[in-house]
């Protein structure tokens, strides 16, 4: 099992950098510690998927990179500069539909070069890349309400890559999706990831999802959250349809699960067991 | 491997495409029936009653309204009236619930007592309006600014509320300045309900306008129906409410007609 204890400083100026950071909200039951000392790094061209009982600030950590939330504690630094607002070299992609449904898809996906002023003739040219890039060629003139939910994630994808981020910020983009539509388009992410090579910080609770996708896994503990592992994926790229059942994924798989369901566990209170 | 891709296939357009028109034709050919059975039905209650004017009768009274041109006077203070109201009152609710749909804290201050103003009757004011602007164009135009800026500031209030809340954190996330937000977010993702806001707006402006006229006015379609009936010309007075539906219900088509083709974009 090749385990890494959380990265203490790996400080690289083109990384992704979490350095010490922290999250508290004052509530109306007083204050509580959504996230807790959480270092470490995305390097270059990485694929970092993060794991954890629900309500362990998976969320919360993405929109402190995405600049959308400040740490309390501790700073996010991108390329040497700490975070201190929503910066154009970080895109995200959400749970549920974010598509502008009065727009065609074509200037959905250009939408963020348009907010950028970038003129027409060349967003459209980058928006109609990225359109082929995710596999919706054809559908330019359709509106989101034409389509489906797999296809409308698809295209907030497609949008955010034509930012072409520096790192793409993705809160569980499938959650909302069946299962089947679900590993057809994690397939469907990894091909385009690997043509684009951006570094992902990508939100789950499935384990398979992020054991297929990751080069490394964080699995987050319970309130107040700490990255109670990083877990290597090292299974070799590109990784085809058998993958999943290879056994080196299955022990990833088990040893994932054996760290979540204790994590879990503890949210869900003592007594509490998961098969 | 397309499990989640669907494909309309170009038949199944066509089909549905005359069947929508055969459907559109078939409920113009009812709404045109419905009118001409009001029609009758006037007809008949005028051969009844004295108190009801017949159609004929009616529109040639309005007919020499037209020809002689004394009701211009009229229909433009009454229009007048309509238009700068409703301009005031669009002018002072979109943004007013705008604010108060998007801050928690102007939510809370002015939901309950923009529902407590909602029941008071506009027209309670309007004595007093008429101290303030004097009898005229003036007086009727802020009666209908006053009546209508609550359901435009209501409905562009619940717009605002249903608007999907990652939209507001995409803005965020994509740098937009808060012009940018408004322009290129809520106002496309509200449109519904801003056109909503309009075609009641203007609906409620021209009633109170007419109201307006009964009491106090210089000139207008309230006053001019008014004063028919005061001088028992009921064939005036019944021409002039056919008039007033015509404007009502060519303003409302109209509105319909923008509100239908965004909601075909959507």
């Amino acid at each position: 099992m090749s385990q890494v204890s959380p990265i203490d400083s790996v400080e690289h100026d083109s990384d992704v950098v979490f350095d010490n950071i922290g999250m508290t909200f004052g509530t109306a039951s007083g204050v509580t510690h959504a996230v807790a000392n959480v270092s470490g790094a995305i390097p270059e061209g990485k694929f970092v998927s993060v794991i954890g009982p629900s309500g362990c600030g998976k969320s919360t950590l993405l929109d402190m990179v995405g600049g959308l939330l400040k740490p309390t504690q501790g700073s996010v630094s991108i390329n040497g500069e700490s975070v201190t607002g929503p910066r154009r070299d970080t895109a995200m992609v959400f749970q549920e539909d974010s598509t502008l449904h009065w727009r065609t898809v074509l200037d959905n996906v250009a939408f963020g070069l348009e907010v950028k002023g970038l003129p027409k003739a060349e967003r459209h040219e980058r928006a109609r890349r990225m359109i082929e890039l995710v596999g919706l060629t054809g559908f330019e003139d359709h509106r989101p309400g034409q389509l489906s939910g797999g296809m409308k994630q698809r295209v907030a994808i497609a949008r955010a890559l034509a930012m072409e981020p520096r790192v793409l910020l993705m809160d569980e983009p499938f959650g909302a999706l069946d299962q089947q539509t679900r590993q057809f388009i994690g397939r469907e992410l990894l091909r385009i990831w690997e043509k684009t090579r951006n570094r992902v910080l990508f939100i789950t609770h499935d384990i398979q999802e992020a054991v297929y996708l990751s080069d490394e896994v964080w699995v987050m503990s319970a309130r107040p959250s700490v990255v109670k592992e990083v877990v290597t994926i090292d299974l070799p790229r590109p990784r085809p349809e058998g993958t999943h059942a290879l056994p080196r994924f299955r022990e990833l798989e088990d040893h994932l699960w054996a760290l979540v369901k204790v994590e879990a566990e503890k949210t869900l209170g003592p007594g509490a067991r998961l098969a | 491997m397309s499990t989640d891709v669907t494909i309309p296939s170009v038949p199944r357009i066509t089909t549905q495409q005359s069947a929508n028109r055969s459907r559109v034709i078939r409920d113009n050919v009812w709404r045109a029936a419905v009118l001409l059975a009001l029609v009758l039905l006037w007809a008949l209650l005028s051969s009844m009653s004295d108190l009801v004017a017949s159609p004929t009768d009616s529109l040639n009274a309005l007919a020499e309204r037209f020809a002689d041109g004394s009701i211009y006077r009229h229909l433009n203070a009454t229009l007048q009236a309509v238009a700068i109201g409703f301009l005031i009152a669009a002018a002072i609710g979109f943004p007013l619930g705008y604010a108060i749909g998007r801050s928690k804290f102007l939510g809370a201050v002015f939901d309950p007592i923009v529902a407590g103003a909602f029941a008071i009757p506009r027209v309670i004011f309007f004595p007093i309006l008429l101290q303030i602007f004097g009898v005229g164009v003036g007086a009727q135009s802020a009666m209908a600014a006053l009546a209508a800026v609550f359901p435009i500031m209501v409905s562009t209030t619940a717009g605002v509320r249903a608007i999907n809340p990652l939209l507001p954190k995409l803005a965020r996330s994509l740098s937009l300045s808060p012009v940018q937000t408004v322009t290129k977010i809520y106002v496309p993702a509200m449109a519904p309900s801003l056109m909503v806001g309009i075609r009641i707006g203007f609906s409620i402006a021209f009633i109170n306008v007419i109201i307006a006229e009964f009491f106090a006015a210089r000139a207008g379609l309230g006053l001019l129906a008014l004063r028919a009936y005061g001088m028992l010309d009921l064939p005036t007075m019944y021409g002039i409410i056919v008039l007033l539906a015509a404007i009502a219900l060519a303003g409302n088509l109209a509105l319909w007609a923008v509100e239908r083709r965004l909601g075909n974009k959507l």
